[in-house]
């Protein structure tokens, strides 16, 4: 499954949540596990368990905490630190559900492109840290 | 400005109507349970007698998915129903259908579900149509095993409730007849009160017999009639005599509410009078009038009046007497003004208070005046079946007299009310006045003067007239406390004394009702006027209506049956044969009921109602019209002759007929405003 840019734009409350969205970001979080796997990274935990919805599906507390689950492994697995999302079926909840995806993305994909980084996969980024191509860690 | 109705009754030839009929079907002892809904369900707790618990919004990815403001929560399987959590009721699969099987304690007549995404739901081969998220049928069975089917491929069924009881809806989809008769009489002698009817036949695939067999009589039904955006306001009937289900017709009798009157008044139904105390106006007619909601419901309590106070009330109270026959009177007598203005609902003009009023219920209860604007306009031209009668002039009225007959050849009763000043001396008024049919409906109420009525030493005391009766001794001059007191009446009536025989006193207790000794005339009759109580006393005494013993007991005084036959009034020249004719002549002194505020000599109250009776055109008429289902039966209309004239006609029925896709409307009519 190829990786889809997240929606992060959401502004309010009258935003929908569709079976497409979460095909999107569970599709996402199931990619950098495997990513993490085919680059070596070290991911704790399975890969997501469900991550084909449709319209049939009402998302259960279950699935979502084995979602949030995936996605700490994830950011855990490249050093991004930030803070876990809730349970709440909110706009910005699921806004930064999907910032964290594109967060631990952007992170290894970064790595992917340096020749050579003096980072050891596995030191702390922070959420808001600049992710910089040619940078260098010491 | 004109409305769809109007519109259309303009044109020539006008769109069919829509005609809607509904009924609730109630079944309200019989509990649920059920069943049989988890194969087909997503997810269900089947709670779903609870209508108050709310559904909870699950995050569920049907259609366009859910709303991201917070309110849609994850489904948690452990999360029990209440009226906090919220509910799951049935959920199905998206776009597939749902099965649910309802079971009762006893046959269920009918069932109706709260929904959301179904199109429709089928019991016992019938399909039933979701309107607005309800859905409503009959079942008559103890088990319903119900199919619901979706409206969309991608959209969820969501049953949320279901309660017993359901809805019968008719429209001209299954329309053979619906046949709406309205009524008024507006006779000049005796009108009645009479009762309107509905009448339905219309087309039910689904054998329902066994669920209308279940209907009770009474059960409200509803009609209306017009086009989409412009119904006639609701006419409310009541299921009469058993509704059927043959040969895949419906058939469906229904009255309006005037049969809810016919039950006769009753000690019971007035003990709560004394709770409210009119001041002036009589307290059975108030009665009647708030039960009919035609005055303000709010009690009116003077304290100077109030029970058990100093100022105790003597109320005679009708026997043999139906709400029906009271109304049906007060329709043509009473006027407006008759009811202090306190009691008045405030949508009754004021300015209207000298009106006679008159009740119509045909579904729609309206108070009519005896001046309504005749906005209406019916052109004979748009008539068929043109008729008109003129009855044959009146030129007497018979009255029956038995057995008094000793009125030293007066005709009719006199009747007497004072005209008193504040205190001091009251002059009794006598009136030459007549009754019409008095043997069927008289009845009269005294009520009482301030003072203690029956104090021994009080010169307000009864007393019994002694055969030959001749009413024109009774012209007298009595001296009351009050003139506000009316004191005079002929009737049956009911006791509100309690006798001693210890010391021969008669004592005003609260009104005993529970010892009524019909009074007929095989016993006596007799007229009484305030002056001795021991006469009254050793009559009562006479007459066995009060024993020896030395207990308290109550008994009937004054009973009273007039009845007065073969004598002859003539009121007016009666030789105009085909003529329209009004009738006049003194009514004084109908003894029906008085308000002192309104007792002032012949023009007393009745009197004006009775006249302005015998005012009514001696000609009827009647014809077939297209028809309009907001009419009622003593509307004004201005009818538009051929030959240009344009006379104003007061109806007097209506039969509205919707059949074969068209309606019509067999009108009959008195002219003149009545």
């Amino acid at each position: 499954m190829a990786w889809i840019t997240p929606v992060t734009d959401r502004t309010s409350g009258s935003a929908m949540m569709t079976y497409e969205d979460m095909n999107r970001i569970t599709g996402n979080i199931g990619f950098l596990y495997d990513l993490c796997r085919s680059d070596g990274i070290t991911i704790a935990g399975s890969r997501i368990s469900k991550t084909e919805w449709t319209q049939n599906d009402i998302i259960t507390v279950s699935d979502w905490s084995n979602l949030l689950t995936c996605l700490g492994n994830a950011r855990n697995a490249v050093g991004y630190i930030a803070t876990d999302p809730t349970y709440l079926m909110t706009w910005d909840n699921i806004n930064e559900v999907e910032k964290q995806t594109q967060a631990v993305y952007s992170i290894i994909n970064a790595y992917d492109n340096l020749p050579r980084m003096n980072h050891w996969v596995g030191d702390p980024y922070y959420a808001g840290d600049p992710i910089n191509a040619g940078g260098r860690y010491e | 400005m004109p409305t769809t109705i109007d519109i259309e009754n303009a044109k020539q030839i006008r769109q069919p109507m829509d005609v809607l009929i509904t009924m609730q079907v109630p079944d309200d002892d019989i509990s649920l349970t059920f069943s049989g809904y988890t194969s087909t369900a997503k997810v269900a707790d089947g709670v779903l007698a609870q209508k108050s618990w709310p559904m909870r919004t699950l995050a569920d990815l049907q259609g366009n998915g859910f709303s991201l403001g917070g309110s849609a929560v994850l489904y948690d399987p452990s999360t029990s129903a209440s009226a906090t959590n919220g509910k799951l009721g049935v959920r199905g699969n998206v776009g597939q259908p749902v099965s649910l099987t309802v079971t009762g304690d006893q046959t269920i007549t009918g069932l109706t579900l709260l929904v959301t995404g179904a199109e429709s739901v089928t019991y016992n081969g019938g399909t039933h149509a979701v309107d607005a998220g309800r859905v409503s049928f009959l079942v008559g069975a103890i088990s319903a095993l119900l199919t619901l089917t979706p409206s969309a491929a991608d959209t969820r069924i969501q049953v949320s409730y279901v309660e017993t009881g359901s809805e019968i809806r008719i429209t001209n989809d299954d329309l053979i007849s619906c046949i709406v008769s309205l009524r008024s009489d507006l006779s000049v002698v005796d009108p009645t009160l009479p009762e309107s009817e509905l009448n339905i036949e219309a087309y039910n695939d689904i054998d329902i017999s066994a669920a209308v067999a279940n209907i009770p009589e009474d059960t409200p039904i509803y009609y209306r009639a017009g086009y989409d955006n412009d119904m006639s306001p609701a006419r409310r009937f009541y299921v009469s005599g058993q509704i059927t289900w043959a040969d895949n017709v419906l058939s469906i009798h229904a009255v309006d509410a005037v049969h809810f009157l016919d039950t006769e008044l009753s000690p019971a139904y007035l003990t709560d009078l004394y709770s409210d105390t009119p001041e002036l106006a009589p307290l059975v007619v108030m009665r009647v009038l708030r039960k009919m909601g035609l005055i303000s419901s709010t009690p009116y309590n003077p304290a100077s009046l109030k029970k058990g106070g100093a100022n105790k009330e003597v109320v005679f109270i009708p026997k043999g007497v139906t709400l029906r026959e009271i109304i049906a009177e007060l329709s043509n007598v009473f006027r407006f003004r008759d009811i202090p203005a306190a009691y008045l609902r405030s949508e009754i003009d004021q300015s209207k208070r000298n009106y006679v009023f008159s009740y119509v219920d045909a579904g729609e209860p309206r108070v009519m005046t005896t001046n309504p604007s005749g906005s209406r306009i019916i052109k004979e031209e748009d008539c068929a079946d043109i008729k008109k009668q003129i009855e044959q002039p009146i030129s007497k009225i018979t009255y029956k007299r038995n057995p008094v007959t000793s009125f030293n050849g007066e005709v009719g009763l006199y009747s007497v009310l004072y005209d008193g000043v504040p205190s001091g001396s009251a002059q009794i008024l006598k009136g030459n006045g007549v009754f019409l049919s008095l043997d069927d409906y008289v009845f009269c109420f005294l009520i009482g003067q301030k003072s203690d009525e029956i104090d021994p030493t009080s010169s307000y005391k009864y007393e019994p007239l002694v055969p030959p009766y001749n009413l024109g001794q009774y012209v007298t001059t009595p001296s009351f406390s009050n003139a506000t007191d009316l004191l005079y009446g002929v009737s049956d009536v009911y006791p509100v004394f309690t006798g001693d025989t210890k010391n021969g006193e008669l004592r005003n207790e609260n009104p005993i009702y529970s010892q009524v000794v019909p009074w007929t005339v095989r016993y006596d009759t007799a007229w009484f006027r305030w002056t001795s109580l021991t006469a009254l006393w050793n009559w009562l005494t006479s007459r066995g209506f009060i024993g020896k013993d030395d207990t308290y007991f109550s008994t009937d005084i004054i009973g009273y049956k007039l009845n007065i036959e073969e004598s002859e009034i003539t009121v007016s020249n009666n030789v105009n044969n085909g003529r329209e004719v009004a009738l006049s002549g003194p009514l004084m002194g109908r003894s029906f009921f008085w308000s002192s505020e309104t007792s002032r000599g012949e023009e007393a109250f009745p009197a004006y109602g009775l006249a302005e009776m015998l005012k009514r055109s001696n000609i009827t008429g009647s014809f077939t019209w297209k028809g309009d289902p907001r009419m009622q039966p003593r509307d004004v209309v201005n009818f538009h002759r051929l030959d240009g004239t344009v006379e104003k006609i007061t109806i007097e029925t209506i039969t509205l007929k919707h059949e074969g896709g068209g309606t019509t409307a067999e009108i009959t009519y008195r002219k003149g405003v009545v």
